[in-house]
C-alpha cells in the first residue's frame, strides 16, 4: 500500500509541475493545500523510512536518530542473527510462493467477472474483495482455526502460511487484474479471434501481454503484504516457519538493538530493488500502450 | 444459392430488437453498403455475420456453409473495425502475421514473402518494423486492411473504418478500398452511416431504419427512386411536398395552386408526398415549361458550390448552383423543377 502511495504522490508532484501559473486566491489557496499534503505524505511515509535507516547505522547498541556515528556493525550482526533465516528461508520463499499464486488466481477469477457473461457476477466480485472488508484479526483466527484442524496436520506450516497469505492478499491481485483486463478493448480480442485466434489465443497473446502492468503491481502488491505480514504469521507460524515479521515482534518483547532496524533497512532494500527490477525488465508503461 | 445468403436474421437484447428479420442475397464479388441512422443495427448485423453476436433467429449461409454455431475464428472473414483494432504491442509485421500464424502452416520465411507482397498492395512497402503507434492514421488505416487482406478471406466486413478520418484522408481511402476491391474482388460489406461513400463504393445498398431492411438495391436505382421519405431523405438532402393528385395525371401542391404533371411510373403510387432533389431546381432557367417564381431567402456559399433556399408559393426549396452566390437575400427569381418523384412518407 505503501508503494501504491508514494507512485500516486510522484504522479501528484509531476503533474503539479504542468500546472499553468495563474495565482487568484484558489489557486494559491489550492497551491497551499497540495504543498501540505505532499509534506503530510512525505512526512509520514518517508521520513520513518529515513529514521530507520538512520538507527541502523549507529555504531553501539543504542537507538539514536540522527545515529551517534556511521557504522555497518548491524548489517554484519544480521548475518548471523535470529532473523536471517526467517528472512531469506521462511518469509522470501512464502512471499514468492503467495504472490505467483494470488496472482493467477486473481486474474482467472477477474477474467471469468469481466470477460465472461457468469451468474451471480456480483456476489462473486463480493467473495474475492471480502478478505478486505472483514478484521485482519478474525480472518487470522478463522484461518488459524481451520487450518489447524488436525486432518490438515500433515500440511507444513508454511503452505499453511502461503494459504493464509493468498487470502489476505488476494483482493489486491484480483482487483488490480480486473482493472487491467477492464482496461484491454474487447474488440482488441474479437480482432484477434477474427484472424483466427481461439479463445485462449486470444487471451494470451493480446489480453495478457497488455495488462501486463496492472499484472506486475497485483504481483508486488501481494509480494509486499505477504512479506510484511505479522498478524496471520502470528497466529499460524510455529517452530522452524516463524516468518521475519513474527521473529522481529517476539524479539522486541526482550531485548532492543538497532539490528531490528538494520534488518527493517534491508527489507526496504529488497522491495525497492526488486520494484526497480521488475520495472524495469516489464515496464509500467507497458498499459498506457493500449489506450 | 447466393454466395451470401441471410434469412430473416433477428437480434433482440430484451425489449430491444435491434435487427428484425433482415434477409439478403450478394453475389460473389458483389460490394454491398449497409446504411442506416445510429443505433438501426448495422454493427449487430456484421457482428453476427463475424461471429461476435449470436442471433436470436435465422441463418446465415456463406459459400455454402452455415455459419451459425461456428466460432468467429472459424469463419474465413476479415474484419476492419471502426478503431482499427490494432494490436498496439506488436510491430506491423506481427500485426499482419498474426493471422497467418493462426490460419496457415507457413515457414518464417513464406510468412514474410506473404507479409511483404500484401504490404506493397496496401502501398507500405518496407513498413515491417515500423511501431503501430507511430504510423499516421491512414497507415494505421492501410495496416489494418493489409491484416485481414493477407489471409484471402471469403468475405470482407468493414464497420465504418473511415469515420474517424478527416475529410481529406477519407476521400482518399474510400477510393483506395474501391481500388482494392476492383483489384481483389473479394465479396464485402461495408456499413456505414454516410450515404456518399455508400452510394459510390457499392454494387447494392441495405437501407437499414430501426433494424428493419426499407431497401436493397443498387445506387442509381435508390437515387432515382427512393420510394420512401426516409431512404430519400438519406441518401440525399430533398425537399419534400405534401400534394394531392389531380384526374388528369397531375399533382397540386397542397397550400398552393401549383400544380406539376405526374410521371407515368408514379401514376399508381399510393402516396401523397412529393420529392424534388436540389440539384433538380434550376433558377432564372432561359425557357422550359414547371416555371414558377419564388424569391431568395437565404444564400450559403460552400465553395464550388452555392446552397440557397427559395420561398416557392408557401413552401421553401433547397437548391444548389454551381459558382460564386449570384443572387442574394430578397431577390425575385424564377425556378424550374426539372424532376421529382413521388415518394412514401
Ligand atoms: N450489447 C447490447 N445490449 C443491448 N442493446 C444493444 C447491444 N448492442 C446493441 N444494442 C442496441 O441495438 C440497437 C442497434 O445497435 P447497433 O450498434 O447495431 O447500431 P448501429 O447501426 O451500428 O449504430 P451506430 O451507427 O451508432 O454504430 C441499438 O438500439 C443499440 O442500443
Ligand atoms: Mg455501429
Amino acid at each position: 500500500m505503501g508503494l501504491m502511495a508514494i507512485m500516486s504522490v510522484l504522479s501528484a508532484v509531476l503533474t503539479g509541475r504542468n500546472s499553468r501559473s495563474l495565482s487568484t486566491p484558489a489557486v494559491v489557496a489550492g497551491r497551499a493545500l497540495y504543498y501540505g499534503l505532499l509534506g503530510l505524505a512525505v512526512s509520514t511515509l518517508v521520513l520513518p523510512i529515513i529514521i530507520v535507516i538512520g538507527i541502523s547505522l549507529n555504531p553501539t547498541q543504542s537507538q539514536a536518530f540522527p545515529p551517534s556515528g556511521i557504522s555497518l556493525r548491524w548489517y554484519q550482526e544480521f548475518l548471523v542473527s535470529p532473523f536471517f533465516e526467517p528472512f531469506f528461508f521462511v518469509s522470501l520463499p512464502i512471499a514468492i510462493a503467495t504472490a505467483t499464486i494470488s496472482t493467477i488466481l486473481g486474474i482467472l477469477a477477474a477474467y471469468v467477472v469481466v470477460r465472461r457473461d457468469v451468474p451471480f457476477e456480483n456476489e462473486v466480485v463480493m467473495y474475492f474483495i471480502s478478505p478486505l472488508i472483514i478484521p485482519p484479526a478474525i480472518i487470522a483466527l478463522a484461518l488459524m482455526i481451520t487450518l489447524n484442524f488436525n486432518l490438515l496436520d500433515f500440511v507444513p506450516t508454511s503452505a499453511k502460511l502461503v494459504v493464509g497469505h493468498v487470502v489476505i492478499t488476494i483482493p489486491y491481485t484480483f482487483l488490480t487484474a480486473m482493472t487491467a483486463i477492464e482496461s484491454v478493448d474487447t474488440e482488441l480480442v474479437e480482432g484477434a479471434r477474427n484472424l483466427g485466434a481461439t479463445k485462449f489465443q486470444a487471451f494470451r497473446k493480446i489480453t495478457l501481454p497488455l495488462m501486463k502492468s496492472g499484472v506486475v503491481s497485483g504481483f508486488l502488491l501481494a509480494f509486499i503484504l505477504s512479506f510484511t505480514d505479522s498478524l496471520v504469521a502470528l497466529f499460524l507460524s510455529s517452530g522452524s516457519s516463524t516468518t521475519l515479521p513474527v521473529e522481529i515482534f517476539l524479539f522486541l518483547q526482550y531485548e532492543s538493538s538497532p539490528l531490528v532496524a538494520a534488518t527493517a533497512s534491508i527489507q526496504i532494500l529488497l522491495v525497492l530493488v526488486l520494484v526497480l527490477l521488475i520495472g524495469r525488465l516489464i515496464g509500467f508503461k507497458a498499459a498506457a500502450v493500449s489506450s | 444459392m447466393a454466395f451470401v445468403n441471410i434469412q430473416n436474421l433477428r437480434k433482440s437484447y430484451g425489449d430491444v430488437v435491434a435487427v428484425n428479420d433482415v434477409s439478403l442475397d450478394i453475389e460473389e464479388g458483389e460490394f454491398v453498403s449497409i446504411l442506416g441512422p445510429s443505433g438501426s443495427g448495422k454493427t449487430t448485423m456484421l457482428k453476427s455475420i463475424a461471429g461476435f453476436v449470436d442471433p436470436t433467429a435465422g441463418s446465415i449461409v456463406v459459400a455454402g456453409n452455415e455459419m451459425i454455431g461456428l466460432p468467429p475464428e472459424d469463419r474465413n472473414m476479415g474484419l476492419v473495425f471502426q478503431r482499427l483494432a490494432l494490436f498496439p504491442h506488436m510491430s506491423v509485421f506481427d500485426n499482419v502475421a498474426f493471422g497467418l500464424r493462426h490460419r496457415e502452416n507457413l515457414t518464417e520465411a513464406e510468412m514474410e514473402e506473404r507479409v511483404a507482397e500484401i504490404l506493397e498492395i496496401v502501398s507500405l512497402p518496407g513498413y515491417e518494423d515500423r511501431n503501430i503507434q507511430n504510423l499516421s492514421g491512414g497507415e494505421q488505416q492501410r495496416v489494418a486492411l493489409a491484416r485481414v487482406l493477407v489471409l484471402e478471406p471469403d468475405l470482407l466486413l468493414y464497420d465504418e473504418p473511415l469515420s474517424d478520418l478527416d475529410r481529406q484522408l477519407r476521400e482518399q481511402m474510400r477510393r483506395e478500398i474501391k481500388d482494392l476491391h476492383d483489384r481483389l474482388e473479394i465479396t464485402s460489406i461495408y456499413v456505414t452511416h454516410n450515404q456518399r461513400e455508400a452510394l459510390t463504393l457499392s454494387d447494392r445498398v441495405l437501407v437499414l431504419h430501426e433494424g428493419e431492411k426499407v431497401r436493397y438495391a443498387p445506387p442509381s436505382e435508390i437515387y432515382q427512386d427512393p420510394q420512401s421519405k426516409f431512404v430519400a431523405n438519406f441518401v440525399g438532402d430533398s425537399n419534400f411536398v405534401s400534394v394531392t393528385k389531380g384526374q388528369n395525371g397531375t399533382v397540386t401542391f397542397e397550400d398552393d395552386d401549383i400544380s406539376l404533371p405526374m410521371h407515368e411510373a408514379d401514376a399508381d403510387a399510393p402516396t401523397d408526398l412529393l420529392y424534388i432533389r436540389p440539384e433538380d431546381i434550376t433558377i432564372n432557367p432561359s425557357d422550359g415549361d414547371r416555371v414558377f417564381s419564388g424569391t431568395v431567402r437565404s444564400t450559403v456559399h460552400l465553395g464550388s458550390v452555392t446552397e440557397y433556399k427559395i420561398e416557392v408559393g408557401g413552401n421553401e426549396f433547397l437548391t444548389t448552383d454551381l459558382g460564386a452566390p449570384k443572387y442574394t437575400k430578397g431577390d425575385s427569381v424564377t425556378v424550374q423543377f426539372e424532376d421529382y418523384g413521388l415518394v412514401e412518407a
